[in-house]
């Protein structure tokens, strides 16, 4: 809760305010019995109208001061609450886009969602109820109190009796409810995961009918959190008539007692009563202690839950250097990179060295799983890289800035992830105000224009989630076009034609040579195709997170090894048959 | 990226909340009646209290009688544990009322978005059903458990003392209630604008959760692209956006208890001015006025309560509406009445089939026949139809004009799910659940034994890198499978496929990230696993479909050319230059 008394203090005047309004409120609210009375006074005894119309008039005043100043103290309470939420949900939103990619790996979205927009919510109610409750109790419960030991102190002792009992109760459901309210923020949040698993899911979920499965697993988190809500009933459903009968039983005693000490004339009767009256407005704030205890708790663990996020490393947050240097990109250099992923044990780069020069194209090709994603996700800095291992110019990336570092690059990633917009907003990511110009250039080199051409809406074509409205090969096109747009000095590309048929692949490569030339960057490729691979400067071979072989294409054709074989596979067989039908 | 939009106009058909619950409520009719009973005789319980005492003042302590006292004490404390023990049922009860009914509530929604159409759920994104499933219906919760039945009984407290004050003095309750029409014009008129407001800001809600979501599945992209900055105010405007639409909620509900308020004090000032005059002209007594004030506060507090409650009326009402207007949606996909089930064998036949996503013509009059047992492939350019074939087939959408058949019937005649678990599909898209390798390629179904994984994945070339994972078939996936190389991520849907031993086998660029050497293997292993089964692959690697018993060009939506791969060859149409492309000319440029 830190942020919270963080934010009170931050708003120190207004909140001074509040309160300042809040007792005003409290005591023109005392105030009104009072006048109450004297009109029943002057009714039974004076007897004269225009005496009641003043009383009427006081009455009114009293009125307007409790409702007026409810509603400005509430209004500013809400505002304030509000606006807490709205820092808190923007500090979560940063810290997101900051937080390292294997963060995301084992945290799932729903449940990141669901603590930007669930758990705001148990925050905001206890900034707005329990505040000011808790305040009122205070007020209220120190002025009933007062009254109580001044009209009979021997009562009062007796009397505070059944609100130690309260504490000891109030003590046992705080510690209990803290679990479950834990457990129930947990268990909303794997429900808005299963829930967007299965959505993201549901065409491979369809085709295998496996719904019933998937069901099942949503309604057996449903079931644990109807559960959990039931155990926070059975104590709610002590705690809250407990202290209803707690009030009751003091009535009783005061009753009891106070009616023998009246008996025994030690009391007046008028006092009795009087007593008995404070009680039933002590009971309000008890009744509203039961309240303010559920309301922080629950805030305290919705604050717990965003706090982790917020207090999460971002990515590179032991960097110490963080320079802007002069680039010029005309070296990329990998030295003695051995990597392997956080907490697991393989390794799954084993000392590569590589050296890319201005203007050169480098592919990458080797079996599933030998690493070659994994290589340009360090070179892109999704993942932390071993020190000393990669540089660009010969500068160390680890002393770059991050963000700086990163504009330098422009990439497609191998699964062309797509946003849920039109197709000119998709291809305009990396530099939001280009021109329609640039848009249809980057889009002719994609070889996607054509494609585009015949939407009905063109280039303003919504394309659905994650782009389901498109073709594979369109998508996988579409990625490309938002990364030549951006004209980067290091274009990266993860397996970017495996979705495309020939005919267009070998129109997009001739495309991206002479883009590349253009441009004079600095080209990393990733393929499984030899029609993509042959005419790069330099082609890497990896097999099991080393480099097997490195050339360009005749010295590796004559080394014989997996390229020449992908050569033969790939081209030589089917060249022979298409020689021998013809 | 743009902001997302939702309209906030007011849905044309007002939906009224108790109607669109009532068929989740009406399964627990006991369970309200206990609720209802049982919160009713605490409250009844409650206020006997006070009769009690005002008898021990006037019957025992007044005339002294100690031992009276201490009988009458008895009877208080029955009364309080009595109002006790159905203080805890009522709480207990409407608590299970309202998880019951949510919850049935949910798996409503889910049921429903398991059937409702691809075309729909394209559409919509994601984050708007994440939020109907989620946060809408806990919104429902809140109002069942927070009280929907105290609201029951605050109108029979509310009724039942205007038949008091009617009793006490029928002149001087005219006069109070004279205010009665002022209360409910403005209840009606903020139940309107509170109900909009509310309206507005679940739907800003709506759109941080859509923005939220799309962002997070596509973080690293917005790293890449330097987007940091921008999206991050995007979200601020969102954010802002909520809070305003929010406060603007708030306000106006907090402004709407206030003058509830006020008019109970304006009553007040009613009844002692009005009562005076009458007591001073004697025509009541003086303790009608005490005894009249006291009864107004049972009046006015439970129309308070009513405004309390009303903000989670008025949110529950909101999100009800957003609720119903998916579980009310009927775009699913349509099933006869009497569906068949026959055995399906795996001849298909394509008759003039016809079919547009929107305008456009995808395919165009396609037909074709594939006989029980046929390997077909599939070539043609990027966007030409070829995956749209295979989306018709598993009815994902239907097609518009022709006909396709699966051994002579009409595939809409068939039982929906017995059609597609005949069939298999390895997606164009792979998709990983967060689950062990074992249950992702099961898919939960227990029948499938670990020896027939085995076997499907030593085929598929894939247990290799199984065995390599920490707990081999046990070990436990990341979100959407980010442990794992894109590669392996598609021989994992394969073997998830191949399990499942279906009829109809349906490869749409199944092997397009695996390398050359794994992708060989996987042939080989499919020829033993699917032996004699149908089989339909989409391939641009020509060198994958060679074996294929025929080949069909689709261009445009057209079916262009239909032959073996020899025949195709000789033919020097579309596939040959395909082919060739592929091959020849860069043997030449490189050579
Ligand atoms: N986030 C991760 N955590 C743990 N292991 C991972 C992670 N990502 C990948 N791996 C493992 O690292 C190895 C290399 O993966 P990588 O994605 O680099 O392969 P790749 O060469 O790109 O393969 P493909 O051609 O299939 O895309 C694989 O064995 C994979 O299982
Ligand atoms: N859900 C959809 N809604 C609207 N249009 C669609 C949808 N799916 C595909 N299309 C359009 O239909 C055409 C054919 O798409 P389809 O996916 O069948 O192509 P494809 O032959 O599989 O291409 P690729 O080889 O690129 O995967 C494309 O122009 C595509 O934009
Ligand atoms: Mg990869
Ligand atoms: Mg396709």
């Amino acid at each position: 809760m830190k942020r919270v008394i963080g934010y009170i203090r931050e708003n120190k005047k207004q909140y001074s305010l509040i309160l300042i309004v809040l007792l005003l409120v409290d005591i023109a609210q005392l105030g009104i019995p009072l006048v109450v009375r004297s009109a029943i006074n002057n009714i039974s005894q004076i007897q004269e109208m225009n005496q009641l119309v003043v009383d009427a008039a006081w009455l009114l005043f009293f009125a307007l001061i409790v409702v007026s100043g409810r509603y400005i103290y509430g209004a500013m309470l809400r505002n304030l609450a509000l606006s807490f939420d709205y820092q808190n949900q923007t500090a979560l939103y940063e810290k997101y886009l900051q937080l390292p990619d294997s963060f995301f790996h084992t945290h799932e979205i729903g449940d990141l969602m669901s603590r930007l927009s669930h758990d705001t919510l148990s925050i905001r109610r206890f900034m707005i109820m329990g505040l000011i409750s808790a305040i009122d109790i205070i007020f209220m419960g120190i002025a009933s109190l007062v009254m109580m030991i001044y009209l009979s102190p021997q009562l009062s002792l007796i009397a505070v009796l059944p609100l130690i009992i309260l504490i000891f109760i109030t003590r046992y459901v705080s510690k209990h409810i803290f679990g479950i309210f834990k457990k129930i923020q947990q268990t909303f949040g794997s429900i808005t995961s299963s829930v967007r698993e299965t959505l993201v899911g549901m065409k491979v979920i369809r085709t295998f009918t496996r719904e019933n499965y998937y069901f099942q697993r949503f309604s057996d988190l449903c079931s644990s959190y109807l559960k959990i809500n039931m155990n926070l009933a059975k104590l709610m459903g002590v705690f809250h008539p407990s202290i209803a009968m707690l009030i009751s039983l003091t009535t009783l005693i005061v009753y009891l007692i106070g009616g023998k000490l009246v008996i025994d004339n030690v009391i007046t009767l008028g006092n009795m009563i009087a007593f008995s009256q404070y009680i039933q407005t002590l009971s309000w704030p008890m009744m509203a202690f039961g309240f303010v205890v559920n309301l922080y708790q629950r805030a305290n663990i919705s604050m717990k839950r965003i706090e982790e996020i917020l207090q999460t490393p971002s990515a590179f947050a032991l960097q110490k250097i963080k320079l802007k240097p002069s680039i010029e990109v005309h070296n990329i250099c990998f030295k003695n990179l051995t990597f392997s992923y956080p907490e697991t044990q393989k390794t799954v780069l084993k000392n590569i060295s590589l050296n890319v020069n201005k203007n050169e194209i480098v592919a990458l090709t080797g079996l599933t799983g030998s690493g070659k994603t994994t290589l340009i996700s360090l070179l892109l800095r999704f993942w932390e890289n071993p020190p000393d291992t990669i540089y660009l110019d010969k500068i160390n990336i680890e002393t770059i800035e991050l963000d700086y570092y990163r504009k330098f690059f422009s990439y497609v990633s191998q699964d062309s992830f797509l946003f849920s917009t039109t197709i000119k907003e998709n291809i305009t990511f990396g530099k939001p105000d280009a021109t329609m110009e640039e848009i249809l250039e980057a889009s002719r080199l994609a070889e996607l224009h054509n494609d585009i051409e015949i939407f009905d809406k063109g280039y303003d074509t919504l394309i659905g989630e994650r782009g389901v409205t498109l073709s594979g090969g369109q998508k996988q096109r579409l990625s490309l076009a938002r990364a030549l747009l951006v004209k980067a000095p290091v274009l990266i590309l993860d397996d970017p034609l495996s979705a495309v048929d020939p005919e267009t692949e070998e129109k997009i490569v001739a495309n991206i040579k002479k883009y590349l030339k253009e441009n004079s960057s600095i080209c990393l490729m990733i393929s499984h195709k030899i029609s993509s691979l042959a005419w790069a400067d330099q082609i890497v071979v990896l097999a099991n997170g080393n480099i097997l072989e490195k050339g360009n294409h005749d010295q590796l054709i004559q080394q014989d090894g997996y390229y020449a074989y992908l050569y033969n596979k790939q081209f030589l067989d089917g060249w022979k048959e298409l020689n021998d039908d013809s | 990226m743009m902001i997302p939009e939702i309209n906030n106009q007011p849905e044309k058909t007002q939906i009224n909340i108790l109607k669109s619950l009532y068929p989740f409520l009406k399964k627990h009719k006991r369970l309200i009646l206990l609720a209802s009973f049982c919160l009713l005789f605490s409250t009844i319980l409650t206020s006997i209290q006070p009769l009690l005492l005002r008898s021990a003042i006037d019957n025992y302590i007044v005339p002294s009688d100690y031992p009276g006292l201490v009988r009458l004490s008895l009877i208080f404390l029955l009364l309080i544990a009595g109002s006790f023990l159905f203080n805890y049922a009522g709480t207990i009860t409407s608590f299970l009322l309202a998880q019951r009914t949510i919850i049935d509530l949910r798996f409503a929604m889910f049921k429903k978005l398991l059937t409702l159409s691809v075309a729909f759920m394209g559409k919509t994104p994601l984050g708007v059903l994440i939020t109907r499933t989620t946060n809408d219906t806990e919104n429902l919760n809140e109002l069942m458990s927070s009280g929907a039945l105290q609201l029951i009984n605050n109108i029979i407290l509310l009724i039942s003392t205007v038949v008091f004050l009617l009793f006490l003095n029928a002149k001087l309750t005219v006069v109070v209630l004279f205010l009665l029409p002022v209360v409910i014009a403005l209840i009606i008129y903020f139940s309107k604008t509170l109900r909009q407001a509310y309206l507005i800001s679940r739907n800003n809600l709506t759109r941080i959760n859509i923005y939220m979501q799309e962002n997070l599945s596509g973080i690293s992209l917005i790293k890449v692209f330097s987007r940091k900055e921008l999206n991050t105010k995007f979200f601020k405007q969102i954010a802002s956006d909520y809070k305003q639409s929010m406060y603007n909620a708030l306000r106006k509900d907090i402004m709407f208890r206030q003058l509830i308020n006020f008019s109970s004090y304006i009553s007040q000032i009613a009844v002692i001015l009005y009562g005076g005059y009458m007591v001073m002209t004697g025509e009541t007594t003086i303790g009608t006025i005490p005894a009249f004030l006291a009864y107004l506060t049972h009046f006015y507090n439970p129309l308070r309560d009513l405004g309390e409650r009303f903000n989670i009326i008025q949110n529950a009402a909101a999100s009800m509406t957003k609720i119903a207007t998916i579980l009310d949606n009927d775009d699913t996909v349509p099933e006869i009445d009497q569906p068949v089930k026959t055995e399906i064998q795996g001849n298909i036949s394509f008759e003039k089939v016809c079919f547009r996503y929107d305008t456009q013509w995808v395919l165009k009059e396609v037909s074709f026949d594939i006989q029980k047992g046929e390997k077909i492939a599939i070539v043609g350019p990027t966007g030409a139809g070829k995956s749209t074939i295979m989306n018709l087939l598993l009815r994902f959408y239907d097609f518009e004009k022709g006909c396709i058949k699966i051994d002579g019937v009409d595939i809409r005649d068939y039982e929906l799910k017995h059609l597609r678990s005949n069939m298999a599909i390895v997606l164009q898209d792979v998709f990983i659940f967060k689950d062990t390798i074992r249950n992702n390629i099961t898919m939960g179904n227990k029948d499938i034994s670990d020896e027939a994984i085995i076997k499907a994945a030593k085929h598929l070339n894939a247990w290799d890198f199984i065995l390599n994972q920490p707990r081999g078939l046990d070990s436990e996936l990341t979100v959407e499978g980010t442990n794992l190389s894109h590669g392996q991520k598609q021989l994992l849907t394969f073997v998830r496929t191949l399990v499942h031993n279906p009829k109809i086998l349906l490869l749409d660029e199944a092997t397009s990230s695996v390398d050359t050497q794994t992708e060989k293997l996987i042939q080989q292993g499919i020829e033993k696993l699917m032996h004699g089964r149908t089989s339909i692959v989409i391939a641009h690697r020509l060198s994958t479909i060679i074996n294929s018993d025929r080949i069909f060009v689709i261009e445009k939506g057209v079916l262009a050319e239909t032959g073996s791969h020899h025949e195709l060859l000789k033919k020097r149409g579309l596939y040959y230059q395909l082919y060739s492309i592929q091959f020849a000319q860069k043997i030449e440029q490189n050579i």
